[in-house]
């Protein structure tokens, strides 16, 4: 494969994951109700790790990026309507999960889905909230528990459909059988 | 007569009405199909088919005037049993392909069944029997990855995936678009078996004329959301000027039936089955 | 869920046509007047400058014949987690960094608890530049077609082109994206309706149980991404054999042009927002 075909398979495989988290983002779908105060851990993000994933940490960065901007302009509550807070945050999840994917690919590839789908939700959590208190929003205790209370249920879900999504594409199988 | 199975009475629908997106989709289409027929359902785009079908296993509702009766129950009633109804009437999209989700074969066929909380062996019973249906040999196929499937192979999963529910009536909804001639008559084989080993009732939607000719007993031709002809495709086909006049095409054999009825000749404009034609124009040249 | 067509019909920057000055601007223009008045906004916190700023934003959204009502109508749901939110803010944030010559008056201490002047100012401030901001996002989206704000933005990204940012292909990206919304859309209402006709229960799980949602959705996700994933490939297929070779040389339907109006647009709001950066310590209020 040449420079000219990783190009345009970059561009394009990052132009249709950043419509799914538009899509996620514009129907309910990309919200599980979770019992924490929040009402709803978000799988917007879940887009980007996958981009990373797949294509490296420039498809997985402009994912985040086209996420941000897109939450940025739907956003109904103030701490979201600050670009400090919605949009530079997203760019880095794309970039970490690729960074965990990587770097424990060749011990076990579920193993490193497991991790990066961690990693990559966790970067969104801790840079959002970070950003927030910095800016003002959050007094750092209320961030705090913001995070853990809604930073654990978003990394189950986020792995649960990292690993479900791309074992299903590469066509790995966690059984030899059907449960039959 | 006996009461039909499915019966839509001038039934309106309208997609979010009250905004500037609203489209009028029905607009007082009745249906009337009977247990164990092939019904056609041809039309336009954007003649309603769609709308229609998705009204007879409740991903639409009623909200309009008008009545969908299914097995005798109204489903404008808000307490239809929808698991039921759905098990009832099982639809297959346009390129099913694209909905399997399951790793395994075996596993995306059974998740109906299971979703209706029957027992390991009797979800086995149906997969092995689905996969039978429509044409998958089960040990060669029950544990591969989808990812790993051809095209066709992937469609005859999905709709495997939609018989294992044993529905009653199975509704086609361009299922069989963009398949190869070859593939088409084995599809087509499958159907007319479905229907007469089994006694499933089937409900087909085609732009293929050669399909609906070749399957249904009875057509109902649709436009602008209402039925506008209803007959037997040999009927139905000779109507000329009604198909043209909508865009729709027809069968060959019936449009040779109908080209040399226009240059006088005397033949039978209702002898569209293949065999028929031949044996109508065998005919002429002997005379 | 049961709307299965809210699902294909989603709004993203719902252009409202129009023909007011603010309508008729280049793209590029107005996406440098917001960025400027964004910038503003960020660093000023003092009650005069953010008054002044938010006087400044009605009088647009005025020009632009967008009445406010309508730019705040999706505020109406988000209200009571809004005042929760602040008011957790003002609770908790006694001794926020707001630059302000007012002296600081604590009007309440107790337990965690900490409620100042700085700290009501600081809740102000933010829901003023909510306001100000839910503006400005109008101004792009509502008033410009979203192919030309990305042309805009593909321009304005192309003099960094020089430093390897590769200001064709992000643009290309977000075109692509746009492109790709309601085909997904689309492809998402048609598997709602087939998984449902397999039994399927989207959304059950419910709230405590949430991984087993998550799993019941995958019935959806995992084939909306596998779509996506074959598109895609579809695309890049096409792309090739076409000999796409990155954005150099590509031309396109939108010229986009800028005429004097926007160039003294530009310049006012240049002006103001200096201004209001250099000055932001000097506000006496
Ligand atoms: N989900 C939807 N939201 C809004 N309008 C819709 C939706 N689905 C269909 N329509 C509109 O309703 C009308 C009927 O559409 P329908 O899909 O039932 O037609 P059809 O006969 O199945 O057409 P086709 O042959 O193209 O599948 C069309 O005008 C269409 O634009
Ligand atoms: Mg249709």
């Amino acid at each position: 494969m040449n420079g000219t075909d990783k190009l345009v398979r970059r561009v394009v495989t990052a132009g249709v994951l950043a419509a799914i988290a538009i899509l996620l983002g514009a129907t309910r779908l990309g919200f599980i109700p979770v019992p924490t105060p929040a009402g709803n851990a978000t799988i917007m993000h879940v887009p980007a790790i996958l981009g990373g994933i797949m294509e490296g940490p420039a498809v997985g960065g402009v994912i985040g990026l086209v996420f941000g901007i897109f939450s940025f302009f739907q956003a109904t509550i103030p701490m979201f309507k600050d670009p400090f807070v919605a949009i530079l945050p997203r760019i880095f999840i794309g970039i970490t999960a690729w960074l965990a994917y990587v770097a424990l690919r060749r011990l076990n590839e579920y193993l490193a889905l497991v991790v990066s789908a961690a990693v990559g939700t966790l970067t969104n959590t801790v840079l959002v909230l970070g950003m927030a208190v910095w800016r003002g929003y959050m007094a750092p205790g209320v961030a705090l528990t913001v995070g853990i209370t809604h930073g654990l249920p978003e990394i189950v879900v986020a792995v649960i459909i990292v690993v479900a999504v791309v074992s299903a594409w590469k066509g790995l199988a966690r059984r030899r059988h059907a449960r039959l | 007569m006996t009461e039909p199975l499915i019966a839509i009475r001038d039934l309106h629908y309208t997609y979010l009405p009250g905004t500037p997106l609203q489209a009028v989709a029905l607009r007082g289409a009745s249906m009337e199909v009977y247990a164990g027929e092939i019904v056609g359902l041809i039309g336009p785009a954007g003649a309603g088919k769609s709308t229609l079908l998705q009204h007879c296993n409740g991903l639409l509702r009623p909200t309009e005037p008008g009545h969908v009766i299914v097995d005798g129950q109204d489903l404008a009633d808000p307490t239809v049993d929808l698991r039921r109804l759905r098990q009832m009437v099982g639809i297959v999209f346009q390129h099913p392909e694209r909905q399997l989700f399951e790793t395994l074969v075996g596993d995306d066929i059974a998740f109906g069944p299971r979703q209706l909380g029957m027992s390991r062996a009797e979800i086995r019973r149906r997969v092995e029997w689905a996969m039978r249906v429509v044409g998958l040999d089960f040990d060669t196929f029950v544990d591969r990855p989808t990812a790993a499937l051809s095209g066709g192979e992937r469609r005859k999963v999905a709709i495997a995936g939609v018989l294992a529910l044993r529905p009653r009536v199975l509704i086609l909804d361009e299922a069989s678009a963009g398949l190869d001639p070859l593939t088409r008559e084995e599809w087509q084989e499958q159907v007319r078996r479905l229907n007469a080993d089994e006694g499933m009732t089937v409900i087909v939607v085609s732009s293929d004329m050669e399909e609906i000719a070749a399957l249904a007993g009875r057509v109902y031709v649709m436009a602008e959301g209402r039925m506008v002809d209803e007959g037997t495709p040999a009927e139905v086909f000779a109507h000329t000027d009604l198909l043209n006049s909508l865009g729709l095409g027809q069968p060959v054999t019936s449009w040779v039936l109908g080209e040399l009825r226009r240059r006088g000749y005397d033949v039978d404009p209702y002898a569209i089955r293949l065999e028929e034609t031949v044996e109508e124009l065998c005919r002429i040249l002997r005379s | 869920m049961q709307d299965f067509a809210l699902l294909r019909h989603i709004t993203i920057g719902q252009y409202l046509p129009g023909d007011s000055f603010v309508h008729r601007m280049d793209p590029r223009a107005k996406i440098t007047v917001v960025l400027l008045l964004s910038l503003a906004l960020t660093v000023n916190t003092s009650y005069l400058a953010n008054i002044l700023l938010l006087a400044l934003c009605l009088g647009l959204i005025r020009a632009a014949g967008i009445s406010l009502r309508y730019v705040l109508s999706g505020v109406r749901p988000a209200l009571p987690f809004i005042i929760a939110l602040s008011l957790m803010q003002l609770a908790f944030y006694g001794n926020p960094s707001v630059t302000s010559r007012l002296p600081v008056i604590t009007f309440l201490r107790w337990g965690p608890i900490f409620i100042t002047s700085s700290g009501l100012q600081l809740v102000l401030v933010s829901l003023a530049r909510f306001v100000d901001l839910m503006i400005l996002a109008s101004i792009l989206t509502n008033t410009t077609p979203l192919a030309h704000l990305a042309y805009g933005l593909e321009d304005m990204l192309k003099p960094f082109g020089r430093l390897g940012v590769p200001a064709q292909e992000i643009s290309l990206i977000f075109i692509l994206a746009l492109r790709f919304v309601p085909i997904l859309a689309e492809q998402l209402e048609t598997l709602a309706k087939a998984q449902a006709s397999r039994g399927a229960d989207i959304g059950a799980g419910g709230r405590w149980r949430f991984w087993r949602t998550a799993r019941a959705m995958l019935v959806l996700i995992v084939p909306l991404f596998l779509d996506a994933f074959r598109r895609a490939e579809e695309l890049i297929v096409a792309m090739e054999a076409r000999c796409y070779a990155g954005g150099r040389g590509r031309t396109r339907l939108v010229q986009l042009r800028m005429g004097w109006a926007d160039g003294i647009a530009i310049l006012i709001c240049a002006l103001l927002a200096v201004g209001f950066i250099w000055f932001r310590k000097s506000f006496p209020f």
